[in-house]
């Protein structure tokens, strides 16, 4: 099946939760399975869709600071998203392009990402259940859900992130660390830029190549009704306090 | 009255449960940093933990809980049957 591929672009939060909404949609009515890269403007917080806000989020420091929060459609943790500093990905296409064990699944698209920080000479590997290390640290967080015969998943690559300014708008539970036997959270997680000196461009060009190689694919664009139901999802659910705050 | 527990699950995800309780559960309230598929399911199991009483039998309420997941075909990754039971047993202990 041919991919459509949608370049590095950049959005609001909500906006970019709603375009993999509104993809996920086209592509449960037959259209073409999509990969799509992009920022966030501004930065921005998301969680997963069993979180708490309250629980996991400073929402009052990130509206001092300008940080967009939003609610994902899909599990897992909260992510910070620099606008500078990270590059983020959504491969959304029909569950039978994917194999059914979703740690598979997992491992599969996160190859993606592994082949890309290759191409820059960084070596990582895919650590179940969703992540993506380099010599223990988290370069990459992924996340997944299955809605109507539809996978998306979606995920992050920090390229050069701010790691303080990330877990100042995070408020971490000292539970979730404690069998990590690592003093500070700030010292889990690494960056591109960390490995090797190159621009977010060559990041970008490099895991392009990482996720289209051996694939059928043309560069594409938003449909019009995927705009427009985007709006809609910004409107109905992506920017309400109902969805936001719903746990 | 007002509780909640959390646990990070032995190679899994973290869990935290909240009820609100008298002699029965009132309202459960699952959260973390974990997956299920469909995420619906959640609200299935929090549907089945309402109302129980608070001198439930563990065992065969992971037992219950076991069936619906399984029934459903749910998929529950980073947190298990056993451990939203076990956490939210916690969090009326406390």
């Amino acid at each position: 099946m041919k991919w459509r591929i949608l370049p590095l672009h950049m959005e609001h939060a909500f906006m970019n939760m709603a375009i993999d909404e509104a993809v996920s949609e086209a592509v449960a009515a037959g259209e073409q399975p999509t990969i799509r890269f992009y920022r966030w403007l501004p930065s921005a917080v998301s969680i997963g869709y069993f979180q708490s806000m309250d629980d996991v989020v400073q929402a009052d420091k990130c509206k001092k600071l300008g940080i967009s929060i939003v609610r994902r459609r899909t599990g897992g943790g909260a992510v910070y998203h620099s606008h500078d500093g990270e590059i983020t990905y959504s491969v959304i296409g029909p569950v039978n392009m994917f194999p059914k064990n979703i740690i598979e699944s997992y491992k599969e698209i996160c190859g993606w990402t592994i082949k890309g920080l290759k191409n820059l000479g960084i070596e990582s590997e895919f650590v179940p259940i969703n992540d993506i290390l380099i010599n223990g640290k988290k370069i990459s967080g992924n996340a997944q859900t299955r809605r109507n015969n539809v996978l998306l998943q979606h995920g992050t690559i920090l390229y050069d992130v701010d790691v303080g300014r990330m877990f100042s708008v995070l408020k971490v539970p000292d539970e979730k660390i404690r069998d990590k036997i690592i003093k500070s959270v700030e010292e889990r997680v690494t960056r591109v830029i960390d490995y090797k000196k190159v621009t977010r461009e060559q990041t970008y060009d490099a895991l392009l190549k990482g996720f289209t190689e051996g694939k059928d694919y043309s560069f594409g664009e938003l449909t019009e009704k995927e705009t427009k139901r985007a709006r809609e999802f910004v409107e109905k659910r992506y920017s309400t306090k109902e969805w936001n705050f719903m746990k | 009255m007002h509780s909640q527990a959390m646990e990070k699950v032995s190679g899994g995800k973290l869990l935290v449960v909240k009820v609100d309780f008298t002699d029965k559960m009132e309202k459960v309230d699952i959260t973390g940093d974990f997956f299920a598929h469909p995420e619906e399911s959640i609200k299935e199991i929090e549907k089945k933990l309402t109302g129980i009483k608070l001198d439930f039998d563990e065992t065969k309420l992971i037992k219950d809980l076991q069936i619906i997941i399984d029934k459903n075909n749910y998929e529950l990754i980073g947190i298990d049957a056993e451990a939203i039971v076990r956490v939210m047993k916690k969090a009326i202990n406390q």
